[in-house]
């Protein structure tokens, strides 16, 4: 499944090359970020989630065979990361201490989580049951197939046909209520 | 209609990560690749079984655990429960390991009896208790004095007789153990085959090595890891990547919250205009909504089912400096831990229903002044969870008044606010601690 320099790259990081390791982090630190951010919403959080995931894939890449491609597996663990995270967040919300002025004062009200995404259909989307935001979040923000966002929400193609099919009738509903 | 408009989510534009942000991202990577171990087996793909159902699998064996012998017990033809003391007694008198107890007036230690399925695995437990204990030996080879701490008084009977073969032990025969337990420090571990030519882990085994396990307690955190490396290697860590969230929730804070009361105000040495909050949600269920307010104003962060309000208005600002959450099947709870700037006379903190909400009722608020107590008469844990912040708050050299309560005081907290530690994990934080004092000295 490992090819070219990629593949070198990530056998090295496997054998305990702290180089190797650290050019990998930096050249897919940039899509670890932007898939945590299409879960958060935002970007401290989407930030605070890429970091969690770089220090995870620190421990786990000396453990990585090779037995699917090292971007489904990293998806994967950025998958798990943002969602645990999201879980989270659902309790408690911290905010950064910079903002909290402004967010007192400012004139739109707006959250961070608007201000920065700023779509109706994301915020909808985010809103959804756990799962059927995870296949719509995969299938439609990542552009994944069915098969792909399978393997990184460890579940069959047809459970996740059966998500996006849930979440479209949620969504159909709620748009167009509003 | 709707397809086309998921179609559009893969367009929205994505706003870059800052580069300071993706260089601590880059800095917490590398020290935790430094401090990682070799070669560790990786969660890929869909997690296993064993971790997805890790409680249910566990609570089973639980339930084996006291039903199997029950079961066993009752289908025996001699029965070994203790139900009849004086039949118990004679029984075992008689017992080859009683004789030899009685021989060489050494109380037997509490066997084991380990099931056939579970040989392997004990008998690496077992393994692993001789490496922990300074020599292994058998029954018979445990030290007088220590063998005589772990006696019950001389006209006890031998606290329990090996049950038969591949019966374990009801589990009534446990309780003289707990004597040994307590009494276990200055016992050897010992480990020998029993009469049924099983192999046996005495009690006393599993203590002590639990004990060798908590003398090398590690917190098992990456923030933690990457201090203990820096600290090891003699320097300070860059300022920039020290994260006291990160910090805060390596540690476990099993009494916050559980006393009954929610918030608590705590006025610390270092600043007269800066105390501490410390919020906890521990008996609320999961659809209840909860408000954090620091005065009235406007709602402004809302989650996807939970609502948290932040309000400023009143105060300076605050800092976040952290958080914990802890789940179990029954309830959850979380704790926000904030600095907050010039709390006011009329400002009160509290929890309160959101505007409108009917799904949490219960209103709680207090003056903040009034309310405030004295650091050394917080909680436990809240003191413990300001000491780990206060020591961030140091690496970092963002903490306020740093010359009053430097290390040395933080030190002199975390150890005050240490308590039975069972993990050993707050020592080690502790050690961590005075590493760090000396490198600033």
């Amino acid at each position: 499944m490992l090819d070219g320099e990629a593949s070198e790259l990530i056998k090295r990081a496997c054998a305990g090359d702290a180089l190797a390791f650290g050019l990998l982090v930096s050249e897919h630190y940039d899509r670890i970020y932007r898939l945590a951010w299409r879960f958060a919403g935002t970007r401290e959080r989407a930030e605070d989630i890429a970091q969690d995931v770089v220090v995870k894939l620190a421990a786990a890449i000396r453990g990585f065979r090779g037995e699917s491609a090292f971007s489904t597996w990293l998806f994967r663990l950025v998958y798990t990361t943002a969602t645990d995270s999201l879980r989270k967040s659902q309790k408690l919300y911290l905010v950064d201490p910079a903002k909290l002025a402004e967010m007192a004062d400012g004139p739109s009200g707006e959250t961070p989580e608007t201000a920065h995404d700023g779509r109706e259909l994301w915020a909808a989307v985010r809103a959804l049951p756990p799962q059927q935001r995870d296949a719509v979040t995969l299938v439609y923000g990542e552009d994944m197939n069915h098969a792909e966002a399978s393997k990184i929400m460890g579940c069959t193609e047809k459970t996740v046909s059966w998500h996006l099919h849930e979440a479209k009738k949620r969504l159909r509903t709620q748009l167009e209520a509003a | 209609m709707i397809d086309r408009q998921l179609q559009s989510l893969k367009d929205t534009p994505v706003p870059p990560a800052r580069e300071d942000a993706k260089a601590r991202a880059m800095a917490a990577a590398m020290a935790a690749y430094a401090a990682a171990p070799d070669a560790e087996p990786v969660r890929s793909g869909s997690r296993p079984f064993a971790i997805r159902h890790g409680y249910k699998i566990a609570a089973s064996l639980a339930a084996l655990a006291v039903i199997g012998p029950m079961v066993a017990l009752l289908r025996a033809p001699e029965p070994v429960a203790v139900r009849d003391q004086s039949a118990a007694k004679t029984k075992m008198q008689t017992s080859p390991v009683a004789k030899q107890a009685a021989e060489s007036k050494v109380a037997p230690p509490v066997v084991l009896v380990v099931p056939d399925a579970q040989q392997s695995a004990q008998r690496r437990v077992a393994q692993a208790a001789r490496g922990a204990a300074d020599s292994a030996t058998s029954h018979q080879s445990v030290s007088p004095p220590a063998a005589q701490a772990a006696a019950p008084p001389a006209a006890t009977p031998a606290p329990a007789t090996p049950p038969p073969a591949g019966v374990p032990p009801p589990a009534k025969l446990a309780a003289p153990s707990q004597q040994a337990m307590r009494a276990a420090p200055a016992a050897k571990a010992a480990q020998a085959e029993c009469p049924t030519g099983r192999v046996c882990a005495t009690v006393e085994a599993t203590v002590r090595k639990r004990e060798a396990t908590d003398a090398n307690a590690q917190v098992k955190s990456a923030m933690f890891a990457s201090l203990s490396l820096a600290f090891e290697a003699g320097r300070l860590p860059e300022r920039g990547a020290i994260d006291p969230l990160s910090l805060i929730n390596a540690f476990d804070y099993p009494l916050l919250g559980f006393e009954g009361i929610p918030l608590t105000i705590v006025s610390v040495p270092w600043s007269k205009v800066r105390p501490i909050v410390s919020w906890t949600e521990g008996i609320l269920d999961q659809t209840a909504e909860v408000v954090f307010t620091v005065s009235c104003d406007r709602e402004t962060v809302r989650g996807l089912h939970r609502d948290v309000h932040l309000r400023p208005r009143g105060v300076a600002g605050y800092s976040a400096v952290g958080e914990e959450t802890k789940d179990t099947p029954a309830l959850h709870r979380v704790v926000g831990i904030f600095a907050v700037d010039h709390i006011g006379a009329g400002c009160r903190p509290g929890l309160k229903p959101p505007p409108g909400s009917k799904k949490f009722s219960a209103v709680l608020s207090f003056d903040a002044v009034s309310a405030a107590v004295p650091l050394a008469a917080a909680q436990i844990d809240v003191r413990f969870v300001i000491a780990v912040a206060r020591f961030a708050d140091l690496l970092r050299g963002t903490a306020e008044n740093a010359a009053a309560f430097g290390y040395g005081e933080t030190i002199t907290l975390a150890e005050g606010a240490k308590g039975d530690d069972p993990s050993g994990e707050r020592a080690a934080f502790i050690a961590v601690m005075r590493k760090a004092q000396a490198l600033t000295r």
